[in-house]
């Protein structure tokens, strides 16, 4: 409440005119501190492998306050402002958002690929983000492993199967010899569905599918924790999609792993996840359990992604009408600015609070409905 | 006067002109005027006026750096092996150590060198930076044993003279430099028009009719440049264009003689015809890489001709990544090639830094004043790639936004 | 019903390929009409040979491909028997368009968007042969009436000023930019007075390149004709990209696979353009596609490619609602929005056939779980099934078993209607 009231009187210095402010967030995950920033980080090490679990127990990979952005000429662009989210421990969860969005980047500044401006990513509780010693980077790389969208673009074109496949386990030395290295490399390939012979081949020789599970033996072979799978099927056809989805899914059954699933399309991501959070212009807008959103989709942004998705029937789809989303659509003044709010128990979503309002009138109304 | 009022003039519009251009791109001055900003707050203009200045930067320091390394030369063995090569008389004046010494700090005075090495460096840079300024050298001549001349001049850039390279007594280098490039860049700007009036089009047509007879003729010429060392395919050419056709093969100096042009001809078709292999090469593997691109595929699908294709968008397109050569190419026929000269007997620039190496008197301020000329053309070229490149292709932005 | 008009007819159509002295049949045995005015979608996977059966339309195979058998009739004229680069000129962008899958790589990088729009038209405008000899062959006095029938001089300035005016500069011109518009205008007017048959001009063409990115919904087209590519995201391609085809005024605009490389939100987007936009130009869309949802949106009939043959085709309410080939309930029952959580979702497995053997027997035998064993001997006809809906596959024949289809696709309408009542309902409450 003192909060609110301070920012108010901050804001109410800013012209008129600027519809739109952006204020310090409620929604916090457990566990992490905004104050908790650069010169704290180096007393993060403590020696303890990333696999011991530090304080919090059900979240695996954390991210608070991260900024993202990148530098073009002097100037800073910043894609991904103040995101915070916490990835529960086995889960599937699911990085929905148009291109552009930031979804992408944020998969990849957990995979340490791209550095983050400002907050931290957590791993286990151990701080994963900023200057944290090449060693621990390295062990790091062993416990997440990435899908990436093209798999032609992503295999290494002059190098057969069994080279691309036991990269990792070279690099992690994860084989004590080299008939141990072959038994796992052949085990994978029988997995994703592709025979040991094929080893000796090389990527052009695959169709699209083909490659997309070789992608994912090369990630699966060295036992990876957490897995972003970034866009794994969009490059694909549908008839082959499911393949590669179930594949997905089976591994993270089987090894209890968490999977990032980051898409454009809903419909994909629904049937594949058990979290969803929807992310625009570089924040999270909704988040909330794949049966939920689709049950009760409350931002606009949601509802125009999920009314885009195409059904396949031409009586339905031939009167359908697409919700488009218009971020001005809002009309935030500065005295009730947007945060994210937790609407219902594990649903939330980015409003405020006028839309808070609304949107909570919404699921009592629909709770009483269903008692009828 | 007349060089002290034009210089001081330009070097003050080249300081304004650049005050002017950071002062807009700055947004300092003419922001609400949209036009000016265009033409003067342009990126490529800042660019290229900063690339030009840090450019001059490297260039002194690569001076610096010579002119120690030259001074090194000079001075080992307490300069006595230097003024044993300069001075005609000193194997003779054994017996006189202390007049072979005057005479060789005399012949030293003539080149302007003294002991101290940071004043000689500071009266360089003082001489060669461009602005007017009144250059006076008195000449000893020390076979005489008095002094032989005394002569002023108004120059902006002053490369210091020449007295041992073949021909030149006291000539100033900045003169000797400009005719001897004058004779280069006439071979050289033929060779390179035939290079690129030739090049561009067999690549073309090569690209055009793949796998056709012309294809593999062109194929065959190009390999065959490949394979056979430069030296030798000169001669080769040699043979072709003088012995059998019948062109003079050596250089006729004489401007006015008819001869004059027909004697060029010989070593810049020598030049052109090689170098127009490399040229057809990449211009016939850009010209299939975009031949094979979607928009090709799209421009077709939307009913252009072929030839508009080729012409609008694939020549185009695949010319981008050479057209950055051209200023190097034209600009490098400056400086000549050494070989080429020296088969056909051409006076130009590249024989001059071989005798300059080869002498056994070193002339200093020669060497100096090429290293100068060829670093100041090497970056020049590559600034005028840069600036050409960007004009054809929109998607290279210099601005830091 | 009323009689539809054929725009295309193909018969028993084949096309071979030559990879390393191999001949490979790619298209094997189509038939096909394409009506007037419909909307043709063609379902398949990568592989299928759907795009090769398309490009044959057009010209565009590649140099190693070729036309084995058949005929494709367009206005009574055989593309099948075209074979230089003049005889297309006439029909490929002129008659029948292509849209590709990738707008980032459609269009020229080099060029602005709006050049690559007004060469078009340009090109299009420009007078055949026989239109500028007709013109010779007029009389004087053939000519002056021509020209008397037209407006008179000052009239067309005045219009084509006010057009150039109001489109190239939003109506907010300075004076050197007045200049060049009268300029400009003045020869127009000449030109259009004379009566000659003439080209469009550059600046008419600017002028309609406008008109035409205003059309596909691009904001700010006066300033954005000067623009690149590379300033566009892949939806504002697609949608020069579509601004094109319009220049083209095709009879027959064949979409490959255009909004695969978008997002589904950009995609709906492209989708619903393209449905309008076939509604005021009244053309005849062939659709190419991997994705059957995406078809249910825009297609009035469907047809289903595998192994370069068409295994089913008929309207879109046959294929989704009575689909009769394996082939086509796979690729049902592998859309994700069908998926449920607790079952893996139904894929089909294997790959498509190779074409580096002949085919033997059906072509989908080796992959399909309802495969019987004349299905590895012989290939099946096309069985009709109703006066639009045919299917080639021996289930339809009457000594085959009844086979049930997957129970996923079982009830799809159902369902489907149910899903939609429950979207239009969220809708309505917020909406209160």
């Amino acid at each position: 409440m003192n909060k609110e009231e301070t920012m108010v009187s901050e804001v109410s210095e800013v012209k008129e005119d600027r519809l739109y402010i952006e204020a310090e967030p409620i929604y916090r995950p457990e566990n992490a501190s905004r104050n908790n920033k650069k010169g704290s980080k180096l007393k993060e090490h403590d020696g303890t492998s990333l696999s011991t679990i530090k304080g919090d127990k059900e979240n695996i990979v954390t991210l608070s306050h991260v900024d993202i952005g990148f530098k073009l000429g002097t100037d800073l662009r910043v894609v991904v402002k103040d995101f915070n989210l916490a990835i529960k421990r086995g889960e599937i969860f699911g990085l929905v958002g148009e291109s552009g969005s930031g979804k992408t980047t944020v998969g990849r500044s957990i995979m340490r690929i791209i550095p983050i401006l400002d907050g931290e990513i957590r791993y286990n509780g151990h701080l994963i983000s900023g200057n944290i010693g090449s060693k621990r980077a390295k062990e790091l790389k062993t416990k997440i492993q990435m899908i990436f969208q093209d798999p032609s673009a992503s295999l290494n074109d002059r190098a057969n199967v069994d080279y691309i496949v036991s990269e990792g386990l070279r690099a992690f030395h994860l084989y004590k010899s080299e008939e141990e290295r072959l038994e796992k490399v052949e085990n994978i390939m029988k997995r994703v569905g592709l025979r040991p012979e094929h080893l000796k081949r090389y990527p052009h020789e695959f169709s699209g599918g083909q490659r997309q599970r070789i992608g994912i033996a090369r990630c699966m072979v060295v036992n990876p924790e957490v897995v972003i799978a970034d866009e794994p099927i969009s490059a694909l056809d549908v008839s082959i999609r499911a393949q590669v989805l179930n594949l997905i899914k089976e591994f993270q059954k089987e090894n209890n792993m968490t999977v990032i699933f980051i898409a454009h399309d809903l419909s994909v991501v629904k049937y594949i996840s058990d979290r969803i959070g929807v992310i625009y212009g570089g924040r999270l807008v909704e988040l909330a359990s794949a049966n939920r959103l689709f049950e009760m989709p409350l931002h606009p942004y949601t509802r125009s992604l999920l009314s885009a998705v195409p059904i396949p029937d031409p009586q339905v789809e031939r009167y359908k009408k697409v919700v488009t989303y218009d971020p001005m659509q809002h009309h935030y003044r500065w005295d009730d600015v947007p945060d994210f709010y937790e609407v219902e128990p594990g649903h939330y979503v980015r409003c405020n609070h006028a839309e808070l309002k609304k949107y909570k009138e919404i699921i009592s109304k629909e709770k009483k409905g269903g008692k009828k | 006067m007349a060089t002290y009022i034009i210089g001081y003039t330009l070097i003050a519009l080249v300081v304004i002109f650049v005050i002017f251009v950071e002062l807009v791109s700055h947004k300092v001055i003419f922001t609400k005027s949209p036009k000016i900003q265009m033409i003067f707050g342009h990126p490529l203009l800042r660019y290229s006026i900063r690339r030009f200045g840090s450019a001059i930067i490297s260039i002194l320091l690569a001076i610096t750096a010579t002119f120690f390394l030259i001074r090194f030369k000079v001075d080992a063995n307490g300069g006595e092996s230097f003024c044993s090569t300069i001075v005609s008389t000193w194997d003779k004046l054994k017996n006189q150590p202390a007049i072979r010494l005057d005479l060789c700090n005399k012949m030293k005075a003539n080149l302007g060198l003294t002991d101290n090495w940071f004043k000689d460096l500071f009266t360089y840079f003082y001489n060669i930076l461009p602005f007017p300024k009144t250059i006076c050298l008195s000449y000893f001549d020390v076979d005489t044993n008095a002094m032989s001349f005394s002569d002023c001049r108004n120059t902006i850039m002053y490369l210091g003279r020449a007295f041992f390279v073949a021909g030149s007594n006291g000539e100033y280098v900045t003169d000797l430099l400009f005719s001897k490039m004058g004779i280069s860049f006439q071979v050289g700007i033929i060779g390179s028009l035939i290079e690129v009036g030739l090049g561009y089009p067999m690549g073309i047509l090569m690209a055009r009719h793949k796998d056709g007879v012309f294809d593999r003729i062109g194929n065959a010429y190009i390999i065959s440049i490949d394979a056979i060392p430069g030296v030798a395919y000169y001669y080769i050419w040699m043979i072709l264009l003088c012995t059998l056709i019948g062109l003079p093969s050596s250089y006729v100096s004489n401007p006015a003689d008819p001869m004059h042009f027909v004697s060029i001809l010989p070593a810049a078709l020598t030049m052109g015809f090689t170098g127009m292999a490399g040229i057809a090469l990449w211009v016939r593997r850009y010209m299939l890489d975009e031949f094979n691109s979607d928009y090709v595929k799209f421009a077709r699908a939307k009913g252009l001709s072929e030839r508009r294709i080729l012409g609008v968008h694939v020549l185009r397109n695949a010319i981008v990544p050479l057209v950055r050569s051209i200023p190097a190419a034209i600009l490098g026929a400056l400086l000549g090639t050494f070989f080429l000269e020296k088969i056909y007997g051409i006076p130009g620039i590249g024989i001059l830094a071989y005798q300059v190496e080869t002498a056994s008197k070193l002339d200093v301020y020669v060497l100096q004043g090429i290293i100068i000329i060829s670093a100041l053309i090497s970056v020049v070229s590559y600034l005028l790639g840069d600036i050409v490149t960007a004009i054809i292709d929109p998607r290279i932005s210099f601005s830091d936004d | 019903m009323e009689e539809k008009k054929k725009i295309l007819e193909v018969k028993n159509l084949c096309v071979g390929f030559l990879s390393h002295g191999k001949k490979m049949n790619v298209i094997r045995n189509i038939s096909l009409d394409v009506y007037k005015g419909e909307t043709f979608a063609i379902v398949g996977e990568s592989g299928s040979g759907k795009s090769v059966f398309t490009k044959t339309f057009t010209g565009m195979l590649d140099s190693n491909g070729f036309i084995s058998d058949g005929t494709i009739m367009y206005h009574g004229q055989d593309l099948a028997k075209l074979k230089t680069m003049k005889d297309w000129m006439g029909i490929r962008g002129r008659k029948i368009a292509t849209i590709f899958q990738d707008p980032m790589t459609s269009l020229n990088p080099l060029l602005t968007i709006g050049y690559q729009i007004e060469e078009v038209l340009m090109v299009h405008s420009k007078p055949t042969k026989e239109e500028l000899d007709a013109y010779k062959a007029l009389s004087d006095k053939e000519k002056a009436e021509l020209s008397a029938n037209k407006p008179s001089l000052e009239e067309l300035e005045e219009k084509y000023y006010k057009q150039e005016i109001k489109y190239l500069y939003e109506g907010k011109a300075n004076f050197i930019q007045k200049l060049l518009a009268k300029r400009s205008a003045k020869r127009r007017a000449k030109l259009t007075k004379s009566g000659k048959p003439h080209g469009m001009l550059r600046r008419e063409a600017t002028v309609e390149a406008i008109k035409l990115l205003t059309k596909v919904r691009i904001p700010q087209p006066a300033q954005r004709v000067k623009d690149y590519p590379f300033q566009y995201s892949g939806g504002m391609r697609q949608r020069v990209v579509i601004a094109i085809a319009l220049a083209c005024r095709p009879e027959i605009l064949i979409c490959d696979e255009p909004t695969t490389a978008l997002d589904v939100t950009v995609q709906s987007q492209i989708l619903e353009l393209i449905k309008e936009l076939q509604r005021e130009y009244k053309w005849t869309t062939i659709f190419i596609t991997h994705d059957l949802g995406v078809v249910a949106n825009v297609a009035d009939r469907i047809a289903v490619m595998y192994g370069g043959q068409i295994v089913e085709y008929g309207t879109a309410e046959d294929i989704f609602y009575e689909p009769a080939h394996p082939y086509t309930w796979a690729l049902l029952s592998s859309l994700p929005q069908l998926g449920t959580k607790e079952e893996p979702l139904v894929y089909i497995k294997g790959n498509p056939p190779a074409f580096t053997s002949e085919i033997i027997g059906d072509a989908f035998a080796i992959r399909n779980e309802y495969a019987m064993k004349i299905d590895y001997v012989m290939d099946p006809p096309m069985f009709k099934i109703s006066d639009t809906h045919y299917a080639k596959t021996w289930l339809l024949d009457k000594n085959a078993p009844k086979v049930k289809k997957p129970a996923i696709i079982e009830n799809l309408r159902e369902r489907m209607k149910a899903a939609a009542k429950e979207l239009q309902r969220e809708e309505a409450v917020f909406n209160e």
